[in-house]
């Protein structure tokens, strides 16, 4: 069985959810003007506390970077929630970067149609 | 607002675990290479369905797993793929992983992830390599998808999106779009997806329904914000994004549609064929988006989502301005998360809970005590009409039988139920084992009551491992005995005198007597000098931890042994014997009433009371000669009976009763078994044998040991029904005084 | 609980039913609400081990229940049970929910209506527990009539049975060591 670790298919493309044993605190946050980062689980079940921490950070005056970096797994409610904090901060005047890449979160991106609003960085160049 | 599913969750699992059965059936039956499309799709329809309800219930690791298993099926269906020995094996390892799954989610435990997600993994991968193999000759990759494939998109949907499967537009689905669809294999169409809040906490994901989309087309998404609240507004768990999809490719309506199966009734979905340029009215809504409970459809929406051709509803409501629009479906969705289920039950059939049934049963037991004592009145009537008022009485007599025989029918179900798990299991263990096996399955629709059914499972699970771990030879010792290499293993179930007969037998090398008798001597079960009988010595097999085997497997031999067996059956009120021949074989014959609400007994008199003796648990009964009889250190009495000495246990005095005989001689004793054990029961007489309804003691009372229950007779008085074995552990505290 | 409940409601009303029956020479009241039935004397089926005030089982339609002499249980002088001799069903509630029980009394004496206010405390006699079940007494038409709480008299029963259950087979246990 050692083809599933060579094989031409990502581990990280499997469905099945892993056992949930990454502790429920989705995000950690930085009072400083310090990235914050994503959680790797973002999903309707982390939603919650992603809000809050996002929350937070809404009307930060200064840029706020999200690091997105460790995001393993996304779902329509995570990323729902980013792009509403994007959009909201846009509306205020405000900027958000992103720091690192998250395929997973790329790509859900694209199929949701939130690509552009999110506007992350090109994933040719951040997957290098 | 979320609504409360859970009071569905107990019907999903017992339909899902029904299903699964089935499912596993149809996967024994399938032929390797020659496979029956029937069989295909019943076990197609079982892995559907269960994606559906557990997608509804936000169950959503079994949908997610279901739905990988489904795309697999879909391709063994429409012949894409073959069914080869690694995909059936597969395919029942899944069987096994969604039962557990299942069972995990029913019992709110944990569950073996990574059992599941391995499993998952060779399912997609399967599939992947099939799609990979399919995208050398298709060359159509919409530019943006293949993009996202090449850095991070899942293998499966990035192959397959590669490879839009052509079987996946059927004929049916083109007839309805009907002269609207363009001669082109390319149809363009457009998807409006308006989620409801409740999606998510369904466990719906529309980024898993996007990558199926891509896997049917080229893809063209616009997000709908229009509905976002302010972010502080945002609840986080509820969905407010809607989509507008824009697909191009070679697919059917139907294939898109399946596609939102699971958030049925959780979203407004539109699909419209757009060959002609059509406006899109703003908002296309049949009804009230207020989502209603999912397990009530509401019934008009549920025919038409299910039946309605695209055409009729367009005819409904199509708006004029738009009456150009091809082909324009609007559908509001309701659940029938239940309705593929149920579809599977073959029959016309109702669910009832066994509690309504009880009480059915109870009160055609008061109408046979009632109907009782007036053919008693009946008998003793005189006058013009008497013979009148008998033969109305014969006649309610014969209804009250009827109905009460019906009301029982009712609570019976066949034991293939319990059989239909063997082929499976004899398969695995033979395979482990390195030995051939036959398994016949003979009188699979004899019928039991579910109580019995359901608890005579295990024991049963265990005669037959023990029979292929212990009993059928490995293929060279087979052979070399002059014996076909494949051993048969055999389970029969028939009725046999107002009892069912349950036997498990094989053609493997029977019982050592010899290591048996040994193993009982070296333990000091059996004197060194004593002499046994063939059936004293296959009696010891079901003492407590008692066991021949040479090496401990997992199979059997785990000190679960025969001694529960036999409790697990007379807790049934059952029996259990064993007959073997050594080289030849042996023979498990289990004997069960037919039912726990009744049971056939014989009526005793002990005094002025009236006692009910199971007649499953009566060996014989006889008069005792004096001679027969022997006092053991002055008090114990035992007599002898076929070369044995059993104890006497005089009811009288065990129940405190005053007797008509004290003399063993006048009276009779009634020879019992229980717990292994056989007693003497000295009792005044003998007064007949009659079905008897059970009624509980402990409802106004409580227990009484040596009393398993109480029932009404004919003339509306009580009699106690005996437990034996409880009646021989009494006495046996007694007598060691 | 369910004993103050009752209390209660019937405090609230100012004035219960009462059914009176009569036990040698005193007048005994139950809460109407709590009789199922009234019925003739018929034989009953032991049951082994039981009390002695228990003296078997009866079916009433279809339910096995309990029969207590009640002489026997206010330890009063036997009497023998003859055509007139009544069974008086009623539903006593207690921790382990709702059970019948047949109490078998001399004869029933009317329905009266009890005024609340009326009912007076049981005077303490001695042990407290032999008048735990009286809830109080009552004067009607000049004779005093004993209010029984149920509840107390069949829940002390109930311990009682077990008792004597766990009696009979330590007793066994006793023999046989």
């Amino acid at each position: 069985m050692n083809k599933r670790k060579q094989g031409a298919v990502p581990r990280t493309t499997r469905r099945g959810r892993p056992a949930r044993t990454a502790p429920a605190v989705a995000t950690e946050y930085k009072p400083a003007s310090g990235p914050f980062a994503v959680a790797a689980e973002c999903t309707v079940a982390d939603a919650s506390s992603l809000k809050v921490g996002l929350a937070k950070l809404l009307d930060d005056t200064d840029i706020v970077t999200l690091d997105i970096s460790a995001v393993q797994r996304i779902d329509t409610a995570g990323l729902q929630l980013i792009a509403m904090f994007v959009r909201e901060r846009e509306a205020r005047g405000r900027q958000v970067k992103w720091q690192g890449a998250a395929p997973v979160l790329a790509t859900a991106a694209e199929l949701l149609g939130l690509g552009s609003l999110l506007k992350l960085p090109a994933l040719a160049e951040t997957s290098k | 607002m979320t609504i409360d599913l859970t009071q569905f969750h107990d019907a999903f699992f017992e339909e899902s675990f029904e299903a699964l059965d089935s499912m596993e059936a149809a996967l024994l039956k399938l032929d390797i290479g020659a496979p029956d499309s029937e069989l295909i799709n019943t076990i197609f329809r079982v892995a559907h369905s269960i994606k559906g309800g557990s997608a509804t219930f936000g169950f959503a690791d079994i949908a997610s797993f279901t739905h990988s298993l489904e795309t697999l099926l879909d391709e063994l269906r429409s012949g894409g793929m073959q069914v080869t020995l690694s995909i059936s094996d597969l395919l029942l390892k899944s069987v096994d992983v969604m039962r557990a799954m299942l069972r995990s989610v029913q019992a709110k435990q944990p569950l073996d992830a990574q059992r599941v997600s391995d499993l998952q993994f060779d399912l997609e991968l399967i599939i992947a390599q099939k799609n990979a193999a399919a995208a050398t000759t298709h060359t159509v990759m919409p530019a943006a998808i293949a993009h996202l494939a090449a850095s991070s998109a899942p293998a499966s949907c990035a192959a397959a999106a590669a490879s839009p499967p052509a079987e996946l537009a059927s004929a049916s689905s083109a007839a309805a779009t009907g002269a609207a669809a363009a001669k082109s294999a390319q149809r363009r169409w457009e998807i409006s997806f308006r989620p409801y809040r409740e999606l998510f906490a369904r466990g719906n994901d529309p980024l898993r329904m996007m990558r199926e989309l891509t896997e049917l087309g080229e893809l063209d998404v616009n997000v709908d914000l229009s509905g976002l609240p302010s972010f502080a507004e945002l609840d986080p768990q509820a969905c407010y994004l809607a989509w507008t999809v824009g697909l191009t490719g070679d697919v059917s309506e139907e294939s898109i549609r399946q596609v939102f199966e699971w958030a049925e009734g959780d979203c407004d979905l539109v699909v419209r064929l757009l060959d002609a340029p059509v406006a899109v009215p703003a908002t296309v809504r049949a009804s009230e988006p207020e989502p209603t409970s999912a397990a009530n459809p509401v019934v008009a929406d549920a025919i038409l989502s299910a039946s309605a051709p695209p055409q009729e509803t367009k005819a409904d409501l199509a708006v004029p301005a738009h009456a150009a629009a091809p082909a324009l479906s609007v559908v509001k969705q309701d659940s029938k998360a239940d309705a593929p289920l149920s579809a599977l039950g073959d029959s016309g059939s109702i669910r009832v809970s066994v509690e309504k049934i009880d009480e059915l049963m109870n009160t055609v037991g008061e109408l046979v005590i009632t109907q009782a004592m007036l053919s008693q009145l009946g008998a003793a009537m005189e006058g013009p009409n008497a013979e009148k008022l008998r033969a109305g009485l014969a006649q309610l007599e014969r209804n009250t039988r009827e109905l009460q025989e019906s009301v029982m029918r009712v609570r019976m179900l066949p034991i293939s139920f319990v059989f239909s798990r063997f082929p499976r299991m004899v398969r695995d263990l033979a395979q482990r084992l390195n030995k051939q096996i036959d398994l016949k399955l003979t009188g699979e629709q004899t019928e039991l009551d579910k109580t019995v059914l359901e608890k005579i499972g295990d024991p049963l699970v265990h005669l037959v491992r023990n029979s292929i771990d212990h009993g059928i030879e490995s293929p060279e010792v087979r052979v070399a005995a002059g014996k076909s290499p494949a051993g048969t293993v055999h389970l029969d179930a028939c009725h046999r005198g107002g009892n069912i007969a349950v036997e498990v037998s094989d053609d493997g090398g029977g019982l050592d007597k010899d290591r048996i008798l040994a193993k009982a001597r070296a333990r000091g079960l059996v004197g060194p000098t004593d002499v046994l009988t063939d059936d004293q010595i296959h009696d010891l097999i079901f003492v407590p931890g008692f066991s021949t085997a040479d090496k401990t497997t997992d199979l059997s031999g785990r000190g679960v042994g025969m001694d529960v067996v036999r409790r697990n059956v007379k807790e049934l009120g059952g029996k259990i014997e064993l007959r073997s021949e050594r080289g030849r074989g042996s023979r498990f014959i289990i004997t069960l009433p037919l039912t726990l609400a009744i049971v056939d007994g014989q009526s005793v008199a002990v005094g002025t009371e009236t006692y009910i003796i199971p007649l499953i648990s009566i060996v014989e009964s006889m008069r005792l000669k004096e001679a027969s009889i022997s006092r053991l250190s002055g008090r114990n009495e035992v007599f002898s009976f076929r070369g044995d000495y059993l104890p006497i246990i005089r009811l009288h005095e065990l129940f405190g009763v005053e007797p008509r005989a004290r003399a063993l001689h006048e009276g009779l004793v009634v020879i019992a078994e229980g717990d292994g054990r056989r007693v003497g029961l000295f009792v005044d007489d003998l007064l007949g044998q009659q079905q008897v309804v059970i009624k509980s003691l402990e409802a106004n009372y409580g227990h009484v040991e040596g009393v398993s229950g109480a029932t009404i007779l004919g003339d509306g008085s009580v009699a106690l029904i005996l437990d034996v074995t409880g009646i021989i552990h009494a006495a046996s505290l007694r007598a060691a005084a | 609980m369910s004993t103050n409940a009752t209390t209660q409601e019937q405090a609230g009303a100012g004035s219960h039913q009462v059914l009176t029956f009569v036990l040698g020479n005193e007048t005994y009241g139950v809460d109407i609400l709590r009789v199922q039935e009234i019925r003739g004397w018929s034989a009953v089926t032991k049951i082994p081990h039981a009390p002695a005030h228990v003296l078997g089982v009866l079916n009433l339609r279809g339910s096995i229940v309990p029969i207590v002499d009640l002489r026997m249980r206010f330890a009063l002088e036997r009497a023998e049970y003859t055509a007139i001799t009544v069974i008086i069903v009623v539903s006593v509630i207690s921790a382990a929910g709702r059970r019948d029980f047949g109490v078998v009394v001399d004869g029933v004496s009317d329905v009266v209506d009890v005024n609340t206010a009326e009912v007076k405390p049981a005077p303490e006699l001695g042990s407290r527990a032999a008048t735990d079940y009286i809830r109080g007494l009552v004067s009607v038409a000049d004779r005093m009539v004993v209010l029984l709480d149920i509840d107390r008299l069949i829940a002390s029963d109930m311990t009682s049975f077990s008792g004597n259950l766990a009696q009979a087979e330590t007793s066994l246990a006793a023999t046989a060591a």
